[in-house]
């Protein structure tokens, strides 16, 4: 049997979007940019898919700007935001928890004099509002916190560090590209927000970004001026169609298939409950996401174990090299301790998942991790 | 996971010479600071040769894999013999290894040289 658990890497296309995305490929292929009816054909399917994302998020659909994925889009932001209001410096606010698509941004912007700070989180593996009031100075211009942390699954404090924001007029950007899909968010809490299609059952390579009507951003490249000059290339017509139909078929059935992958969580937790020893990392996790390690077991190895039995789960920490490069930056912030750092694996569920595969999963798991401890 | 060969993941799976030796003639532990991988080898010695090796691991894959690989080919050889055994010739007898993972080699020619130091240190003291 061959089980795939890291959704939080990316989650396979749903049936009926790659059928809607094939049509787009073969019979509606025109540039949505032309003006003949072959243009004009794609440019509605087009239009249509930034409506449907718009109502998702409860935004405008002109502040939908359709991209490459999570990381173009967080660079936009945050580099498009400083480049057209703030160029000659300022104060970003951010977290240690990033994914590197923000993190390494804003390394970059202190080579080029801004001031970053970076807020730690707590054991459990969120910042908290408090930390994010003391960060604030005179000169803090933006603030980049992201949604849902890719390892852990532990969702951000986004309303109440909005408020915060708000009271100081800070601009708020959120890379929520693990919480797109997954849980119901009111985007109007931020300011710009990002997104990537193939983490929510859509194709890979494309994604969005929001950015709230006032909010001043400059392109961070240059060509055709497509989508209102904020991001040159010709428009991926498939991808955006692909990403309104899967969040639609997410909407509709979000009741049911949140209920049913809630429970196979729960499955999962109790039989690790059985296992002595073990750590779960983080708290008030998002319901697809389990990051667990097991003392005497590095991820690395149980991670190999069950792939050698098909079970495709993430390890947030490689032993990759002499420097301690493979550890996990996240997990690091959290200050856990070494057993529970080198020992994690991510298990990330997905709509698809079904009740004889989590089964198979957790009889393995018991399984490895009970060998793998006889070795140590 | 990385991409391991057959042999690497054979070695994996069913690890050759683990455990321990109860009154070993030497034994190392030796880890990686940087990775977090421990292990430790126990050596039975007699007329300066290896009649007997064991090992236990807390470490990736690769770390499992190659102490096991390590364990079989210096049983049997002399203690010289055995110290000229490099991570080298580890990592060709498992037919490759992502080059990531050397370093694991590395841990378990160390904790192999180690041990047989310890050995050696012991009998001088004598």
């Amino acid at each position: 049997m061959r089980v795939y658990l890291d959704h939080a890497a990316t989650t396979r296309v749903f049936d009926e979007v790659a059928q809607e995305v094939m049509k787009l490929f073969t019979q509606f292929y025109g540039n949505a940019s032309s003006t003949h009816s072959h243009g004009y054909e794609a440019r509605r399917f087009y239009e249509e898919a930034r409506t449907k994302i718009a109502k998702h998020l409860n935004v405008e659909p002109d502040e939908i700007y359709f991209t490459s994925g999570g990381t173009e889009s967080d660079n936009i932001a945050i580099r498009g935001f400083l480049r057209a209001n703030f160029p000659n410096g300022g104060h970003i606010i951010t977290t240690q928890i990033e994914h590197p698509a923000v993190l390494e941004v804003a390394k970059q912007l202190e080579k080029e004099g801004y001031e970053v700070t970076y807020l730690k989180p707590t054991e459990e593996g969120y910042v908290t509002p408090d930390d994010f009031r003391k960060a604030i100075r005179k000169n803090t211009v933006l603030a980049s916190i992201m949604w849902v942390n890719n390892e852990t699954g532990v969702i951000q404090p986004i309303d109440e560090i909005s408020k915060i924001a708000r009271e100081h007029g800070i601009v708020l950007h959120s890379d929520a590209v693990q919480a797109i899909g997954k849980i119901r968010i009111d985007a109007r809490l931020v300011d710009m927000l990002s997104a990537s299609g193939h983490k929510f059952y859509a194709p890979k390579g494309c994604g969005f970004l929001y950015v709230s009507k006032g909010i001043r951003i400059e392109p961070i490249m240059y060509g055709g001026g497509h989508e209102k000059g904020l991001r040159s290339g010709t428009e991926n017509v498939p991808g955006a169609h692909g990403m309104a139909v899967a969040l639609e078929l997410i909407e509709k059935n979000y009741e049911a298939w949140s209920e049913r992958v809630k429970k196979l969580k729960e499955k999962i937790v109790n039989a690790i409950e059985c296992i002595p020893d073990h750590h779960i990392n983080g708290s008030n996790t998002i319901f697809s996401h389990i990051n667990v390690s097991f003392k005497g077991v590095h991820g690395e190895s149980l991670a190999t174990a069950l792939d050698m039995c098909g079970i495709s789960v993430s390890t947030a920490s490689a032993c990759a090299s002499h420097h301690a490069k493979g550890r996990s930056h996240v997990l690091e912030a959290m200050e856990l301790e070494d057993w529970i750092v080198d020992g994690a694996i991510r298990i990330s569920l997905g709509y698809d998942n079904s009740e004889e595969e989590i089964d198979y999963f957790v009889e393995i798991l018991q399984r490895e991790v009970t060998r793998l401890r006889s070795m140590s | 996971m990385l991409k391991y060969t057959e042999l690497v993941l054979d070695h994996f799976k069913n690890p050759r010479n683990l455990g321990r030796i109860e009154n070993p003639d030497a034994e190392a532990t030796e880890g990686s600071v940087a990775c977090g991988d421990m292990m430790t080898v126990y050596l039975k010695i007699e007329d300066n040769r290896i009649v007997d090796i064991k090992f236990e691991s807390y470490g990736c894959a690769a770390n499992i894999a190659t102490a096991s690989m390590m364990t079989e080919v210096v049983k049997g050889l002399t203690l010289e013999e055995a110290k000229k055994i490099t991570w080298k010739d580890i990592v060709e007898r498992l037919g490759g290894l992502p080059p990531v993972k050397y370093h694991c080699s590395n841990l378990a020619i160390d904790t192999l040289r180690k041990a047989i130091s310890a050995y050696e240190e012991s009998f001088v003291r004598k």
